[in-house]
């Protein structure tokens, strides 16, 4: 099974419509409480950053019977430092996403904790996050 | 598990469908931080907050929370209460701060907190 969705830069209002849908495809399918957790959180966190921090972007979700993929990709403007960005508390999020509730510098290293692998790419044309979770590890 | 009826007094208005208060809770979960409710809030707490937005519907449809209580009366705009309806969680609201939620649902029994 493979969906896509469109994510719109700034919008707050429709941030969180491809993860909200992943859940209710992935509860429909009776999979454990704990792996759906782990993909929405990371679904969510990496769906808020490309509103945050991007021009807009796409997801893309890729169920199989061995794992669950999700793919974040956007077009820039980029992260100026991964390393500093995996770190937890380190952020450039403004007023409005620290009055929405985000921003905190905790979306990368949610993401990592909840994937079973993880892959990022960025330069100042997009970021490409790469997600995959396993459904044997529980 | 505890019922969001549980919850109310003349301090809480239930801003949701009477239906939502039949909402099963078990933990608390205090934060202003949507990402660090997504990190460590566990499934059926209420999620106790002053970020008022649409996001924090979101974030709580993500982990199962099934109630939020927005505190210091902060606005509630009718998006936000549509989308708590249509996820059924219960959305409260109260002029406390968040943590004298904690303390009052502590006093009243309605939360017991092992130390």
């Amino acid at each position: 099974m493979v969906k896509e969705y469109q994510i719109i830069a700034r919008n707050y209002d429709l941030a969180g419509h491809a993860s909200s849908d992943i859940k209710r495809t992935l509860k429909s399918l009776n999979l454990p409480w704990d792996l759906i957790k782990r993909v929405c959180a990371a679904s969510y966190e990496a769906e808020i950053n490309v509103v945050i921090h991007s021009v807009g972007g796409y997801a893309t979700f890729d169920l199989t019977e061995d794992a669950i993929t999700l793919d974040f990709y956007d077009d820039g403007p980029g992260i100026p430092n991964i390393e500093l960005a995996m770190l937890e508390g380190f952020s450039t999020a403004t007023e409005l996403d620290h009055a929405n509730g985000f921003g905190a510098g905790m979306g990368l290293p949610n993401m990592k904790r909840s994937a079973d692998l993880m892959e990022l790419k960025s330069d100042i044309y997009g970021t490409h996050v790469h997600l995959v979770f396993f459904r044997s590890r529980l | 598990m505890k019922t969001a009826k549980e919850l109310l007094t003349k301090d809480y208005i239930c801003l949701t469908n009477e239906v939502t208060l039949m909402n099963a809770w078990e933990h608390l979960y205090v934060t202003d931080l949507l990402s660090q409710a997504i990190k460590s809030a566990e499934k059926n707490s209420i999620l106790i907050t002053l970020i008022s937005h649409e996001t924090t519907v979101g974030v709580a449809m993500m982990l199962d929370l099934p109630v939020i209580i927005i505190t210091e009366n902060k606005y509630v705009t009718e998006t936000m209460i549509t989308k708590c309806n249509e996820e059924n969680i219960c959305l409260i609201k109260t002029s406390l701060k968040s943590y004298e939620v904690v303390l009052d649902l502590y006093r009243r029994g309605v939360y017991e907190i092992s130390l």
